[in-house]
């Protein structure tokens, strides 16, 4: 490279500076490198002349960097001053590339310019003089790069830069899982025998991104199959590790390199496989399977790690493109309200429900809608319902949306399809205690003044007390977020009082029954899909028209069952997985709600 | 009848470790007789039992029968110092509970399953609220199950102390036993009366260091309608004897079998066993299989397996002598009232609350505990008098649960 380049120094009163090269990088802009040594001074900005007629610079970028070189050359030890630089001229029109290319700085001496040559200049080759400003610089720089069409393909500039590929790091560190997370993340798990005291950087890096240093980020754990390998231990055997990456994933990006680089030595790396992406329970269930609530970092690991990965997993969710819609028997021609039911599994409730709404005149307005939020079991589910409407001649319509979309994507998709004004938002399992529930509750909904959603009193089965509004509370145990409580739940109604005037305001009321106005549903954005399965949404909900100044009220006098069936299990894996989902679910809730709360409390 | 117009404006809450409906433990039985009596009376009582199965939609409370039956679904970890297993059971929804009935008085017949913590709990949601507790058992002052035997060598133990626990509990120290002291007597001592169905327990409490005013005798109440045995016996018909209960080492049940194996050709002959006992299955395969054998063996005994509750009269209307031959103190063993309920008169064991129940010559034969021999000659001597003694006419109808309540209601009137 030295050939290529015209050499000259610059004496200036106050700067010297020093091109090392300068070049053409796909006849699209100059990248010019050196360094400017301006101990006194604040650097000016570089001027690029030709042929003594100033170009017009909009200086994309100027990457600055440590030259020991420099301090040695000027005496001066110790010194963290980033006298290099990298410079992109990237309006270059009217450059004539056959001639020279002058270089000043604005507070440089203006009688003398420095004349360089231009030739062509690869990525690579730039890459590698900003790597020789410290391995820790190269990617910094690379990301600042990364608008420049050149730099795009990270990928080969690494390969091409690094000092071993697939060797020492491969040996020390394998990544056993990397389970993309939508397309702005990888979650990666695998062991790592580096010294834990070393200063290392760890980046990911594709064709189409790199990512910031995760070394910060790396969560560890007891890994025995791996001390046991080791012949010298560490004194620990926190081998395993996982942790989240931001990264933006393109689909067609298939190479991915992991890179560790030492600071101020070596840049290795090796090739590491993405998996293909699984439904997203099942990937949220192996990422959840790492939170260890034993350990006392937890929370910390929440915010750095589950969180933003979960949060990625479950936005990043196949989405329905078009859900399918079943009309059976004949629908009301004057449709005011719409019952929105979604179902996942067990689909009998449908039977147990139309048979206690088929006598209730409030039927002759309504519609009612099942969402099903379960493709496998679709065909069974549209015979069922085809059958309950012709036995007892009631109309139903079946919202299905092929995903597993979790019941606050069914509700929204629900409540997108419904025609009435007024939402009557139900679980399955809830089933009504007396004929006129829905025109009850309408009335004094629309009685009330600035209200917002309005729940009812729930049973269980032995009539005791299921919900009579929510409120929260904080313990330790589970990370000092807010979490729901049912004041009186499973005492005899006598245990919970009844307002006089047969409702109450309430901090919040379940999603298994609420009544509202579909506007104002829709308005609020409806239920958040954030929330993973089912948890908290309905309280969100409340959370955010309470934000508006609307009233949440519970009906104390309208009663109506609610099973409270258990809800969706994660691909079996228990209570475990069932109770570390929560934990995610009230974190999310506390990070959006959590002044709100303490507000109102 | 001492009703007082006052009772009915009593809210009493009555704390069971159980619910009979799963579990007909003695302790159980008396809550939950004595709640029935309250109901009857028009008295505003709840009984809160211990559940130890899964509730509705993960809630901590259930109903069971009526409004007034509350299951309480919780468990305790820590059997040592009685704890809760999820403290928030305790301190919130139990207190919780406790806020909306408001009771007068809190009457516990237990804490285990639940945790001790209750009672502080009690104390500091209803500082005026009564704390009545019925004593069963000796689990506080011994971590032995509260059995008062060695562990190991079944040799019964007489008193409390750190150095002496901590030897049945190697891994225990001493001072982890007057730790265990000072904290549950830190409990017990904000309850206002206890009443101990046996002068026995009361005196072990005593010497264990609650106060002795504090305590009143009171049986277990029964539900007493005639059941007295209208069958007559003929003169040579074959004597029987029953067992009713768990059959562990602790009951005996292999004392009262050697007794038989040892009993003369001619005595053997004229007397028949009847072994009514629960939970053989759960113990250890050695246990197991020496009573196996002597079932095996012995031809004038046979072995019913367990009963179901409400059997128990038409059980004991055929039965002539029934046996109580445990080698731990006991308590009031209900199998005692439940034999003098029938008229039945009892052979026991010579300790504890079995010694005090049933008076030697009078209502029943005591022999010396864990002694065959003695049990085999207080058999022997019965068929010598062809079963033709008085005793069955001494013997007095116990305590009805009627009488109970009303006594137990005196103890909430005059407390304090």
């Amino acid at each position: 490279m030295m050939n290529l380049l015209n050499y000259r120094r610059k004496k200036a009163p106050n700067i010297r500076f020093w091109i090392d090269c300068a070049g053409w990088i796909d006849k699209e802009m100059i990248c010019v490198v050196g360094w400017v040594y301006h101990p006194e001074v604040e650097v000016g900005t570089l001027l690029v002349r030709q042929d003594d007629n100033p170009v017009l610079d909009n200086g994309n970028l100027f990457f600055r960097g440590v030259r020991p070189d420099v301090d040695q050359h000027f005496g001066r030890t110790d010194s963290v001053d980033k006298w290099g630089f990298i410079h992109f001229v990237k309006n270059i029109t009217g450059i004539d590339p056959e001639h020279k290319v002058q270089f000043n700085f604005s507070n440089g001496d203006e009688s003398q310019w420095v004349e360089v040559d231009c030739n062509q200049l690869s990525s690579s080759v730039v890459a590698q003089m900003a790597k020789n400003f410290g391995v820790d610089e190269l990617f910094t720089f690379l990301r600042e790069c990364k608008p420049f069409k050149c730099f795009q393909d990270v990928y080969a500039i690494v390969s091409s830069v690094a000092d071993s590929l697939n060797s020492v790091a491969k040996e020390r560190i394998h990544i056993d899982r990397a389970i993309p997370a939508g397309d702005s993340g990888l979650f990666l798990t695998g062991w790592n025998t580096l010294n834990h005291g070393e200063k290392l950087e760890m980046h990911v890096v594709s064709s189409s991104d790199i990512s910031v240093d995760v070394v910060h980020c790396m969560n560890y754990f007891e890994r025995n199959d791996i001390s046991e390998m080791m012949s010298e231990g560490e004194g620990h055997n926190k081998y395993g590790f996982f942790v989240y990456v931001p990264f933006s994933c393109l689909k067609d990006d298939s190479k991915f390199l992991f890179v560790v680089s030492k600071l101020n030595s070596t840049v290795e790396g090796f090739e590491f496989e993405v998996e293909k992406p699984q439904p997203a329970i099942n990937e949220v269930s192996s990422v959840i399977d790492f939170l260890d609530i034993s350990d006392p970092n937890w929370t910390k690991q929440m915010d750095h790690t589950f969180g933003p990965a979960l949060h990625a997993l479950w936005q990043g969710r196949l989405r329905p493109e078009k859900v399918k819609t079943f009309q059976f028997g004949v629908k009301n021609s004057n449709i005011e309200k719409s019952i929105v039911v979604p179902i996942y599994g067990r689909y009998d409730f449908v039977m147990y429900q139309v048979s206690q709404f088929v006598d209730d005149p409030d039927f002759k307005t309504a519609e009612l809608i099942y969402v099903l939020d379960d493709p496998s079991i679709e065909t069974e589910f549209l015979k069922e319902c085809e059958s309950v409407s012709n036995l007892f001649s009631f109309p139903i319509k079946v919202v299905s949306t092929g995903h597993n979309l979790g019941y606050a994507g069914a509700n929204n998709v629900g409540v997108n399809n419904a025609k009435g004004e007024l939402l009557f938002l139900l679980n399955s399992d809830v089933l009504p205690m007396k004929k006129g529930w829905a025109s009850r509750m309408e009335r004094v909904y629309k009685k009330q003044k600035k209200i917002g959603i309005l729940g009812a009193r729930l049973l269980f089965e032995d009539q005791t007390i299921q919900h009579n509004g929510m409120d929260y509370f904080k313990t330790n145990d589970v990370g000092n977020v807010w979490l729901i409580d049912h004041p009186g739940k499973g005492m005899p109604e006598w245990m919970v009082e009844r307002s006089s005037q047969d409702y109450r305001l309430v901090p919040s009321v379940t999603g298994a029954c609420m009544v509202m106005k579909k506007h104002l549903y829709q308005s609020l954005g409806g239920f958040d899909e954030g929330y993973i399965i089912g948890d908290f949404e309905d309280s969100d909900l409340c959370l955010k028209a309470k934000s508006k100044g609307l009233k949440i009220m519970v009906l104390e006098s309208e009663k109506l069952y609610h099973l409270e069936r258990l809800s969706q299990n994660l691909n079996g894996g228990g209570k475990d997985r069932k109770h570390k989902l929560t934990l995610y679910n009230a974190y999310r809730h506390n990070k959006l709600w959590d002044e709100v709360i303490e507000r109102h409390a | 009848m001492h009703r007082n117009k006052a009772d009915k404006n009593m809210k009493v809450l009555i704390v069971s470790h159980g619910h009979p409906d799963f579990s007909k433990g003695g302790a159980e039985m008396a809550a939950y007789n004595l709640f029935r009596e309250y109901i009857r009376r028009d008295i505003d009582a709840v009984f809160l039992a211990r559940s130890g199965d899964l509730s509705h939609g993960g809630s901590v409370f259930s109903m069971r029968n009526t409004d007034k039956e509350i299951l309480f679904h919780t468990s305790m970890h820590d059997w040592f110092n009685f704890r809760n297993a999820t403290p928030r059971h305790i301190y919130r929804d139990f207190a919780s509970f406790l806020s909306r009935f408001q009771p007068d008085v809190v009457h516990f017949h237990h804490y285990a399953h639940m945790g001790l913590e209750m009672i502080r709990v009690v104390k500091n949601t209803l500082p005026k609220t009564k704390i009545i507790f019925t004593l069963h058992e000796y689990q506080a002052i011994c971590f032995n199950n509260g059995q008062m035997v060695k562990k190991g060598s079944f040799k019964l133990c007489t008193k409390y102390s750190p150095v002496d626990c901590a030897k049945c509990f190697p891994d225990k120290s001493p001072s982890d036993f007057f730790l265990r002291e000072k904290y549950l007597k830190s409990l017990f001592g904000l309850v206002d009366h206890f009443i101990s169905p046996s002068h026995f327990l009361i005196d072990r409490y005593v010497q264990w260091g609650l106060p002795k005013e504090k305590m009143t005798m009171l049986e277990n109440g029964q539900i007493v309608d005639d059941k007295r045995a209208t069958l007559t016996k003929k003169e040579n018909d074959t004597i029987q004897f029953g067992y009713f209960g768990q059959i562990n080492p602790f009951k005996g049940v292999d004392v009262l079998l050697e007794a038989f194996k040892k009993l003369p050709k001619e005595v053997a002959e004229k007397v028949h066993l009847n072994i009514h006992g629960a939970n053989l299955e759960q113990q250890d395969s050695q246990f197991i299989e020496k009573i196996e054998c002597y079932f095996d063996e012995l031809e004038n005994v046979t072995y019913h397996g367990p009963y179901n509750h409400d059997e128990q009269g038409v059980l004991m209307e055929s039965i002539d002598w029934v046996v109580v031959p445990s080698i731990w103190w006991e308590n009031s063993p209900m199998v005692i009232q439940e034999a003098f309920c029938y008229g039945k008169p009892v052979i026991c064991s010579n300790i504890g609350g079995m010694k005090e129940k049933v008076k030697d010559e009078v209502t029943g034969f005591h022999f010396r505990f864990g002694n065959s021999l003695s049990l085999r000659d207080v058999i022997c001597r019965i068929v010598e008098l062809n079963n033709d003694s008085q005793i069955s006419n001494n013997i007095a109808t116990p305590l009805s649960v009627i009488e109970a309540s009303d006594e137990t209601f005196k103890i909430y009137r005059y407390i304090r």
